[in-house]
C-alpha cells in the first residue's frame, strides 16, 4: 500500500495484490477516499500485528503437559477422599473428621 | 436418606480395582461408591473398605503414572537441568516418605514432588519466555500456568500433611517458602532436600 503521484498530479492511494503470480497495483483513489482507504489498511495491519504478537506459539504443548497433571491430581484426589471415608473419616464443613458410633 | 434406600447394586471391590489397574485412573463407578459411601450408605462403605485392601497395587499403578509425568516434566529441562533437578526431586521423595510410608502416602509424597517439578518448569518456562520479551497476552498466559502450578503444589502438600494428620504422626513440610503443619499454612524458610 502506498501513495503515488501520476503525471506530477495529486497523490492516488494505491494497493498492490498478487494475481497469478504478478503483482497487480490497484488505484483506490485520490484525496478524501483515498485517506478514508489507507487508514482503514493502516487499522488492519496494526491489528494483525497485534494478533501475531499476542499468539501463543507453545499454547498446545503447555495444555498438553497440565492437562495429565490435573488428570492425575484429581484421581489421588479420588483416591485419597475414599481411604479417609474407608478409615471412619467424614467430612464436616470442608473439614474431615471421625465418624463417631 | 441415603441411609434408608436400599443397598445399590455395585461392582465387585476386585473389579474395582482392576478397572483402577486397566483404566489408568479412577473409574466413574469408584467415584460413584465414595459419593454413596460419604451420604451414609453402609453396603457402600463396606464395599469401599474392600477395595481399599486392594490400595497397594492400586499406589504401584498410580506411582508408575506419576513416575512418567516427572519424566515428562523433567523432559523439557534441558540435559543438564534435567539430571540436577531429577537429583532434587529423588532427595525430597526420600525425605518426605519417611522410614514406612503407607501407599496412600507414597501416592501423596509422589504427587508433592511432581507437583514441584511441574511448578519449577512452568516457572523456568515463563522466565525464559519472558527475558525473551513478551506481549501483555503471552506473559499473562506463562504466569497464570506458574501460579496454577504453585497452587496445584501447595493443595498437595496440604493434602499430605492432612492425611498425615489424621492417618499418622505429624510432619512438618517446608515446600518452596510454604510452610505447611498438618493442613495449616504458614510462612516459613525455604528448605531444600
Amino acid at each position: 500500500m502506498a501513495w503515488e503521484t501520476r503525471g506530477g498530479r495529486g497523490h492516488y492511494y494505491t494497493r498492490s495484490r498478487r494475481e497469478a503470480g504478478r503483482v497487480v497495483r490497484e488505484y483506490v483513489g485520490a484525496g478524501p477516499v483515498g485517506e478514508l482507504a489507507a487508514a482503514l489498511d493502516r487499522r488492519d495491519r496494526d491489528e494483525r500485528t497485534d494478533r501475531r504478537r499476542d499468539e501463543i506459539p507453545d499454547r498446545e504443548a503447555v495444555a498438553a503437559l497440565d492437562a495429565p497433571m490435573a488428570a492425575l491430581h484429581a484421581d489421588v484426589n479420588t483416591l485419597v477422599r475414599g481411604a479417609l471415608l474407608a478409615a471412619g473419616f467424614h467430612r464436616h464443613k470442608g473439614e474431615w473428621r471421625r465418624r463417631r458410633g | 436418606m441415603a441411609r434408608k434406600t436400599a443397598p445399590p447394586a455395585l461392582p465387585a471391590s476386585a473389579d474395582i480395582a482392576r478397572s483402577v489397574l486397566d483404566a489408568k485412573g479412577v473409574p466413574p463407578e469408584f467415584i460413584t461408591l465414595i459419593q454413596q459411601a460419604d451420604a451414609g450408605n453402609r453396603a457402600a462403605l463396606e464395599r469401599l473398605r474392600e477395595t481399599y485392601a486392594e490400595l497397594p497395587s492400586i499406589a504401584d499403578h498410580m506411582s508408575s503414572l506419576q513416575y512418567h509425568a516427572e519424566r515428562e516434566a523433567l523432559g523439557g529441562l534441558g540435559a543438564g537441568g534435567a539430571e540436577t533437578f531429577a537429583a532434587q526431586a529423588d532427595r525430597w521423595r526420600k525425605r518426605l516418605m519417611g522410614e514406612d510410608p503407607t501407599p496412600l502416602e507414597r501416592l501423596l509424597v509422589n504427587r508433592v514432588v511432581l507437583d514441584w517439578l511441574h511448578a519449577l518448569r512452568m516457572d523456568l518456562t515463563y522466565h525464559q519466555k519472558f527475558n525473551g520479551g513478551l506481549s501483555l497476552a503471552q506473559g499473562e498466559f506463562y504466569a497464570k500456568q506458574a501460579e496454577r502450578a504453585q497452587r496445584r503444589l501447595l493443595r498437595s502438600t496440604k493434602a499430605l500433611a492432612e492425611v498425615r494428620r489424621l492417618l499418622g504422626p505429624n510432619v512438618q513440610i517446608n515446600v518452596a517458602e510454604q510452610q505447611v503443619v498438618a493442613g495449616t499454612v504458614n510462612t516459613g524458610t525455604n528448605q531444600t532436600p
